[in-house]
């Protein structure tokens, strides 16, 4: 009885927490009306619960602003004075504490969801059959996130005594993982393996570990398309990763209520484990991270093996070490507690320095086998290569870098995935490349990006230096069935018939009036041009036209770049009345603007303006649309040089921009 | 009763109470006498179960307060500087301690706070320092608690109110055998009201208990002499705890039979002899020089 008593005097007290209140209540009421005026125009792309980045973003904040709001009182020490000497237990006072704010969250949550699941059925009828299960998943996964957030604030501050170690503690919480994978080990990686392109086990590390990360993972954040979202579930190692961290920081936060001592108030940390594992952790961060910005500032990396090892060795150790104890020395200033025996303090720096060296260790270590690494045919499933610069215009291939993390070499590796001819014909170029590697230091010509994707469900990525040579060998992979039917998809189609046939030849478009049998003898004479394709014969050769194949079904555009050297193909366009080998300035051109540009900025002073018929004319087949810059290794572009064409459409007799590359002389 | 035990706190290192062992009997009010840093403080927030000892126990009628509701229902601490919530009046502090001292009832509290003329609406962040503790101690006393643990509690009230509150304390010790703990820096504060005494020094207990009692064979004679040397010839002959020579002009706390020591004065041939009463600060310092301690430290 008595205890019922307590705890209902101390619901009302914590009731007194009008802050809470005042976040839940206002930050839910916002967030309903925002979100029923968004669905009111949009429910194609607007989303009230799962794949609403702005209910996570509410879920995340209030977890912390509540556990701030409802905790505080541990670091005010005549708070703490006034609540320990009234008769009730502590935990009475911490547990009502966080029911208190449990409940200001759910409340105004399941009612803020509630309404915008009503009010979306009201307005988009294909909602009607997942409202129910929509409703109780975003209910049930941002509660997670919110308890996620919610426990980790009551964590730090029952872990500190003051609000700026709170606060920092809450930043290591928040950001170490950040630093550990995105700012130590993919610098490590880059610079010290050779290899090296990306560590998937790395990314779902950072997901599980880092908490913002893995809310975003568990609330469906980057998912746009509204079928995927209404349905979607998050992964089962997601969930428990989520649940894991959420009793690891109610453990946590128990076992701290039971010890915390009513005069750590005031102190940096409440607990001097907390203390020395905050000193111990961001030591040995700060001296990894100075190796990983020498790194970075020298370019340093681990060439010629074991015997090119010895020179990042000593840099990144000295590097190490001299970080490592000055932040420790730093963190022993701002920390200090009087009647700690110095002999331990200097054991600790001992042990700091001892993990970053075994950590620095370890990479230059593992440096040769990873590197080293190339899997049995046997065990790969499947291969993903990305040749940088081939099947790829400038653009594209000038933000690629060889290891460092890339959606254009991600999106190619998904497109040239191999597991038959393509397979075996990859992987024995591969072995090829990297015999020749070891071989010889010939000069890099490009890189590759290749995803071993093996039998065991690894993935396993890895980015090979390219020398000329190999760049060519790559014909064999190139000229697999495989290649072709990913490279020009065209090749697949079975059936023309369906298909809206439009010709491009990189300033107007036409649609080709074609009966069905010519349709079906175009896509017959493309596939036998695509089939007698070799890598050589797209040396120096700019496609002269696209042909755009729009099924009339699925409403799906293929396009296929058309070559002069597609004879059967252009014979058959020439039928249908097209012009393959059309110059862009066949058209009537009203001006040409030449200019001269570098990595993309236009050079002052360098636009040369023609106007008159003569001065057009001698630029004539000078330029060709930058459409058509498919193949930056096999037929670059005067890149440098970039032209504005107006020509006229001589039905309509509008005029039209066309952006062009000067073709290499 | 209030028992502590060899109680023992540490802070990062720093003893802060050292081994004090006490007994406040019912029914009195207890000084706990001391300089800034002595321990009181820290000794009454260890018994108001605020703080753990680290070492040895503190108990109220046999029980441990620290963590036990039931017996805390019995202890109401009054710290320096009270806690009260933002904007809030005595009126809503009194309704929050109702919750949690059942024998407090508001009538009450609006009874005395009209008694000393505060209004019990406003809030309490508008009063003065000594209004503030006029309205903790109103509550305090209307909490209806066995133990009352104060910590400068006279601090900042004016002599009349001082005066009040005195008596309010000896009508409720006498009436319910009420039992406060006191811890002030100042003995004149104490020196009128507490029966008994603690004397705290850096963390340790220096002396305890009714230092008048323990004073009995301790006599303040002042007497005039015709010529000076008169405190050392006595000294010779007598146990002189402490002796002042003004010109002709002799203050003496001596210990032993009042008859034998005016015997040896009169033998010295003075002028005047005369026993004089002696204030509780002179008890202590007679106390304490008996020890060898030396008691300007620990007085102020």
């Amino acid at each position: 009885m008595i205890s019922v008593k307590y705890y209902s005097n101390w619901i009302k007290e914590a009731g007194r927490g009008h802050l809470t209140a005042f976040f839940c209540w206002g930050g839910f009421l916002s967030y309903t009306v925002f979100s029923l005026l968004q669905l009111g125009a949009d429910t194609e792309y607007t989303f009230f619960g799962v794949g609403s980045s702005g209910l996570l973003k509410l879920c995340m904040g209030l977890g912390l602003l509540l556990a701030a709001a409802e905790y505080f009182y541990l670091l005010q020490p005549a708070k703490l004075d006034f609540y320990y000497s009234l008769p009730v237990r502590r935990g009475t006072v911490f547990w009502c504490r966080y029911l208190h704010g449990l409940i200001h969250f759910f409340m105004p949550f399941i009612l803020s969801m509630c309404t915008c699941a009503l009010y979306e059925s009201s307005v988009e009828k294909r909602f009607l059959t997942e409202a129910g299960a929509y409703t109780v998943r975003s209910l049930l996964i941002f509660g997670t996130v919110f308890l996620l957030f919610y426990h980790m604030g009551i964590f730090v501050i029952a872990a500190s005594g003051r609000v700026v170690s709170a606060m920092g503690l809450l930043a290591v919480l928040l950001f170490s993982g950040q630093v550990v994978f995105q700012c130590i080990c993919a610098v490590y990686g880059k610079r010290l393996f050779d290899t090296f392109y990306r560590v998937p086990l790395w990314e779902r590390l950072q997901e599980l570990l880092i908490p913002y990360k893995l809310s975003g993972k568990l609330a469906g954040d980057g998912i746009y398309e509204m079928r995927k979202v209404w349905e979607y579930v998050p992964g089962k190692g997601i969930c428990l990763a989520a649940v894991f961290w959420i009793l690891l920081l109610l453990g946590g936060n128990f076992l701290m209520q039971k010890k915390r001592k009513t005069e750590a108030a005031g102190r940096m940390f409440a607990f001097y484990q907390v203390e020395r594992a905050v000193v111990f952790f961001v030591s040995v961060l700060a001296a990894l991270s100075a190796g990983s910005v020498v790194l970075s500032v020298s370019k340093m990396s681990v060439q010629g093996g074991e015997s090119g090892m010895w020179k990042p060795a000593l840099a990144l150790g000295i590097s190490a070490l001299v970080a490592g104890a000055l932040v420790h020395f730093l963190q022993q200033r701002l920390f200090r507690i009087p009647g700690v025996r110095n002999k331990k303090r200097f054991l600790q720096l001992a042990a700091e320095e001892a993990a970053a060296c075994i950590v620095i260790g370890s990479f230059l270590l593992a440096a040769p086998q990873f590197d080293a690494f190339l899997p049995e045919k046997k065990q790969v499933e499947a291969v993903g290569i990305c040749v940088s610069g081939l099947d790829m215009g400038w653009q594209e291939y000038k933000t690629l870098a060889r290891g460092e993390d890339n959606y254009t070499a991600e999106e190619k590796m998904k497109q040239y995935r191999f597991e038959a001819d393509g397979l075996e014909a990859g992987i024995e170029w591969i072995y090829k490349l990297r015999e020749r590697n070891e071989r010889e230091t010939a000069e890099d010509y490009t890189f590759v990006t290749v995803c071993y994707f093996m039998k065991n469900g690894q993935e396993i990525y890895r980015a090979y230096p390219v020398d000329r040579e190999s760049f060519h060998a790559f014909s064999a992979v190139y000229e697999s069935t495989e290649y072709k039917e990913r490279a020009y998809p065209a090749v697949l189609k079975e059936e023309a018939s369906e298909e809206r046939f439009t010709w491009s030849d990189g300033a107007l478009e036409q649609i080709l009036r074609l009966s069905d049998e010519e349709k079906e003898a175009l896509l017959t004479d493309y596939k036998k041009d695509i089939g007698e394709l070799k890598m050589a014969d797209l040396e120096g050769i700019y496609p002269c036209g696209m042909l755009m194949m729009e099924s009339q079904v699925k409403g799906k555009i293929t396009k296929a770049y058309i070559y002069p050297s597609f004879v059967n193909t252009c014979r058959s366009l020439k039928m249908a009345g097209i012009e393959p080998d059309r110059d862009i300035l066949d058209y009537p051109a009203e001006s040409v603007i030449e200019r001269e540009a570098l990595e993309g900025i236009y050079k002052p002073g360098s636009a040369l303006r023609c106007t008159s018929p003569e001065e057009i004319e001698a630029l004539r087949g000078r330029f060709v649309s930058q459409e058509f810059d498919v193949q930056t290794l096999l037929c670059p572009f005067e890149y440098s040089k970039e032209a504005e064409v107006m020509i006229e459409d001589p039905e309509s007799g509008a005029v039209k921009k066309i952006d062009c590359y000067e073709r290499i002389r | 009763m209030i028992e502590i035990k060899n109680a023992v706190k540490y802070f990062e290192g720093n003893c802060a109470v050292n081994h004090v062992s006490l007994e406040i009997p019912e029914g009195i009010l207890f000084g706990l006498l001391g300089t800034n840093g002595a321990g009181k403080s820290t000794l009454l927030r260890m018994m108001a179960g605020i703080l753990k000892a680290d070492e040895g126990e503190i108990l109220f009628d046999g029980k441990s307060g620290y963590e036990n509701p039931e017996c805390k229902a019995e202890v109401c601490y009054l710290p320096d500087s009270p806690y009260y919530f933002p904007n809030a009046g005595l009126k809503e502090m009194a309704r929050f301690y109702e919750a949690q001292y059942p024998k407090l009832e508001y009538e009450s509290v609006r009874y005395m706070a009209d008694m000393l003329n505060l209004d019990v609406d406003l809030p309490l962040r508008t009063f003065s320092k000594g209004m503030k503790r006029q309205a903790f101690l109103i509550l305090a006393l209307c909490a209806g608690t066995k133990y009352l643990l104060c910590d400068e509690v006279f601090d900042g009230l004016d002599p009349v109110v001082t005066e009040a509150v005195k008596s309010l304390f000896r009508r409720e010790i006498k009436e319910r055998k009420f039992t406060v703990a006191v811890a002030s820096h100042k003995l004149q504060d104490l020196e009128d009201i507490c029966g008994s005494i603690a004397i705290l020094h850096k963390g340790g207990l220096v002396r305890a208990g009714d230092m008048r009692k323990k004073a009995e064979n301790i006599w303040k004679i002042q007497c005039v002499f015709r010529e000076t040397g008169a405190v050392e010839k006595l000294k010779e002959k007598l146990e002189v705890l402490r002796g002042y020579q003004d010109g002709y002009f002799v203050t003496l706390l001596v210990k032993g039979r009042l008859e034998e020591i005016q015997s040896e004065i009169w033998k010295l041939g003075p002028v005047f002899s005369g026993e004089m009463p002696m204030t509780l600060e002179e008890v202590f310092l007679a106390e304490m020089e008996e020890t060898g301690y030396d008691i300007r430290k620990v007085l102020q």
